[in-house]
């Protein structure tokens, strides 16, 4: 078991904001590997009666996958915008989640190449039941020729 | 591994994972122009290839593939680069 480390909060390191921020904290980041927390909670985007698509699943795989590079990323100086270009495999075990549900969103790298990188991803529910997963395919730091935003 | 044997499971992944129709498929097909993938296909296409080689495809050699025989001499190259014989 790794020490515990001390992680930053998420503003700090996903160029998104409140309230599209839809994940809670960053758990664990390797050089490739990620592990974020969410619990769905009334009055959060996307949730509508007590409950939130499960689709929402691929925004939290993009956003934890956003934080591995934020926080690897986190000394330099320029917010590294990231985009999401596509998924594979998306498997989803349920079609809504309810307020109260507890997840962890892990990311693992499975190839790199310059910008882009395939990682795999899943949502457990309580940590151990996998209720989503899916392959995304992303491109990180900012398109070529794009502007960049320093960090405020 | 034989070249043969290469070239199946090239073809073999652009149909699984493109969804292509195996008789469009040919070692001279242009994988943007002819068979209509794109550069995110091509990322899809990149993991396909690591998994059968063990071997991160070089960023560099894969900007120049055109046609699916590019791909199947790529294999080529990182096997033999690795030390697995490919003959025929």
């Amino acid at each position: 078991m790794d020490a515990p480390v001390a992680y930053p909060a998420l503003r700090e390191i996903l160029p998104h904001r409140p309230p599209m921020i839809l994940i809670d904290e960053l758990l664990h980041c390797g050089p490739a590997d990620v592990v974020c927390g969410v619990t769905v909670r009334d009055g959060a985007p996307f949730v509508e009666g007590g409950r939130i698509s499960a689709l929402i699943s691929l925004e939290y795989f993009a956003q934890t996958v956003a934080a591995l590079y934020g926080y690897n990323n986190r000394h330099s100086d320029e917010f590294k915008v990231g985009m999401l270009l596509g998924t594979r495999d998306l498997e989803l075990r349920a079609t809504h989640f309810r307020v109260g549900d507890a997840f962890t969103v892990t990311g693992q790298e499975v190839w790199s190449g310059g910008q882009m990188a395939q990682f795999r991803c899943e949502l457990l529910r309580g940590g151990a039941e996998v209720v989503a997963r899916a392959a995304i395919s992303v491109l990180h730091g900012s398109p070529p020729g794009s502007p960049t935003e320093v960090r405020a | 591994m034989t070249r043969a044997e290469i070239y199946q499971r090239i073809t073999g992944i652009l149909v699984k994972t493109f969804e292509l129709d195996p008789a469009d498929i040919r070692p001279e097909s242009r994988l943007f122009e002819d068979l209509d993938l794109d550069s995110i296909d091509a990322v899809d296409m990149f993991v396909e290839l690591h998994e059968v080689t063990g071997r991160r495809i070089d960023p560099q050699a894969a900007r120049k593939i055109r046609t699916v025989q590019d791909i199947v001499t790529l294999v080529e190259a990182e096997f033999a680069s690795a030390g697995v014989p490919v003959d025929g």
